[in-house]
């Protein structure tokens, strides 16, 4: 896979400073998967810290060489060579919740009633949080234009 | 004259109708004419319809579209809500050949079809595009000396041509400038009333989207809040009643950017049943006012 296909991967990007924290992407990410409105079963989540008035989210970065996809002792999250996507096979996941410990952002979690972990998939190639995001604070984007504003905005510095 | 096809929805006029009260007494002194879209039905409400049936909803968004299509007219809403809902679904059919024939084989059935000739246009942008503030300012006779908080509301930022997502909310804070309110600045404007989530989690929505809000806007000294979308407005005033149950007490008027139009225009406050609001506008106003 050459360096230029990956950097056109589409990944998620969010701008903290267009959020507004209605959590939409999070009512819509728990619908399409699990059927329910219940934003503890949301693949990604957005923090409000009220006494900085600041905005976070937690959310896959569908890493170049993710951590979730080493720990895992079943080779149960596969790394897809020519999306990027990393996504949890229920099939093979024993439901030893490595990697929801080994993700820097704790984005694999545990769920109880089906004994897997389960990760953001990013809805296969329509991810719902950006379709229902407002101001587009999450947005799909190229992993080059995610490196450049995170690279900005979380190191200072330009790439 | 400008005019459009006016698309209600559901919320103003079943739960807040001193906003349509208000909106029409607006539209009749700035000569903006609003013609009533017959049988139109819920937009239908922007997220979790879409989430159930995506088709369904684009459906019925695209039977309310045909109606204004059949006027010749543009459509103009007065809810945030309402206009996302229209104008993504608009988006999709206008651009979206599949999408559109898609939609246009369920409206055929029903006698129906959307050519995609409509355009969407929430009340500030037609307040402010059409009238202008000079056109509104003129007509200001009774300045509200007011301090004021704005809440623009979440749906309010939804962009399609171009990614400045302030386009909107600085025209409704231009407009409420007009009638000589002092607007407070409290740093939270941006953050959602709560509303979406109240659904999903109640206290959650009240005490980390609702109360910071509330809280920030009294420490800066505003004595009302200023919305333009009914469901904002429903969020702050049940919002505030609510949040006494966990032991926080907040009674802040919260006044519609039309109601306070129409009173800087001199509108009798009595004509605008301003005592239907769940919260002390009507006291707020007699105060500001210095009548009864
Ligand atoms: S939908 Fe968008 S604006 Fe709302 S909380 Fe999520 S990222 Fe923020
Ligand atoms: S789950 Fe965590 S480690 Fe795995 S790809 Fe996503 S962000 Fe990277
Ligand atoms: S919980 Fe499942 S996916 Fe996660 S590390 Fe263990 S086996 Fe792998
Ligand atoms: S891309 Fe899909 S799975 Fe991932 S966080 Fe967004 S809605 Fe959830």
């Amino acid at each position: 896979m050459s360096q230029l296909n990956v950097e056109e991967q589409k990944v998620l990007l969010y701008d903290p400073s267009r959020c507004t924290g209605c959590l939409f992407c999070e009512v819509a990410c728990s619908y399409y998967h699990f059927k329910r409105f219940d934003l503890d079963k949301a693949h990604l989540h957005v923090q409000f810290d009220e006494k900085n008035g600041e905005f976070e989210a937690a959310y896959c970065q569908h890493c170049d060489e993710p951590l979730c996809v080493a720990a895992c002792p079943k080779e149960a999250i596969v790394k897809d060579e020519k999306t990027g996507w990393v996504k949890v096979n229920p099939m093979k996941c024993v439901g030893c919740q490595t990697c929801t410990v080994a993700c820097p952002l704790s984005v694999p979690w545990f769920n109880m009633d089906f004994h897997v972990a389960v990760k953001c998939d990013f809805c296969d190639g329509d991810p719902q949080c950006a379709k229902f995001c407002s101001p587009q604070a999450i947005k799909v984007a190229t992993r080059r234009e995610a490196w450049e504003f995170n690279a900005k905005h979380y190191l200072e510095v330009d790439v | 004259m400008v005019k459009y096809a006016l698309f209600l929805g559901c919320q103003i006029p079943m739960r807040l109708p001193s906003i349509e009260i208000a909106s029409r007494r607006v539209f009749n002194i700035l000569g903006l004419e609003a013609v009533d879209l017959l049988g139109y039905s819920c937009c239908p409400e922007p997220v979790v319809s879409r989430l159930l049936d995506e088709t369904a909803a684009l459906a019925v968004s695209a039977r309310n579209l045909t109606l204004a299509e059949d006027l010749g007219l543009d459509m103009l809403t007065l809810c945030n809500g309402c206009y996302e809902t229209l104008a993504e679904a608009n988006e999709a059919l206008k651009h979206d050949a599949e999408r559109r024939s898609e939609v246009n084989t369920i409206l055929r059935r029903y006698g129906r079809e959307y050519a995609g000739k409509v355009d969407v246009k929430h009340i500030v942008e037609a307040l402010y595009e059409d009238v202008g503030l000079n056109g509104i300012r003129k007509h200001v006779t009774k300045p509200l000396k007011i301090r004021a908080a704005l809440h623009y509301g979440c749906h309010l930022y939804r962009e399609y041509k171009t990614s400045d997502i302030m386009r909107k909310p600085n025209m409704m804070r231009e407009i409420a400038m007009q009638t000589g309110v002092d607007m407070i600045d409290y740093g939270l404007e941006r953050l959602c009333c709560g509303y979406p989530s109240m659904q999903a989690n109640e206290e959650f929505s009240l005490k980390h989207r609702l109360l910071p809000k509330l809280s920030r806007m009294r420490s800066k000294g505003a004595e009302a809040i200023i919305t333009i979308c009914p469901a904002c407005t429903i969020q702050f005033e049940i919002g505030q009643v609510m949040l006494r149950s966990y032991g926080f007490q907040f009674n802040m008027p919260c006044i519609n950017l039309m109601e306070l139009l129409a009173l800087s225009f001199g509108v009798p406050h009595r004509d605008l049943h301003l005592e239907l609001h769940r919260s002390p506008v009507q006291q707020l106003v007699q105060k500001v006012l210095g009548v009864s």
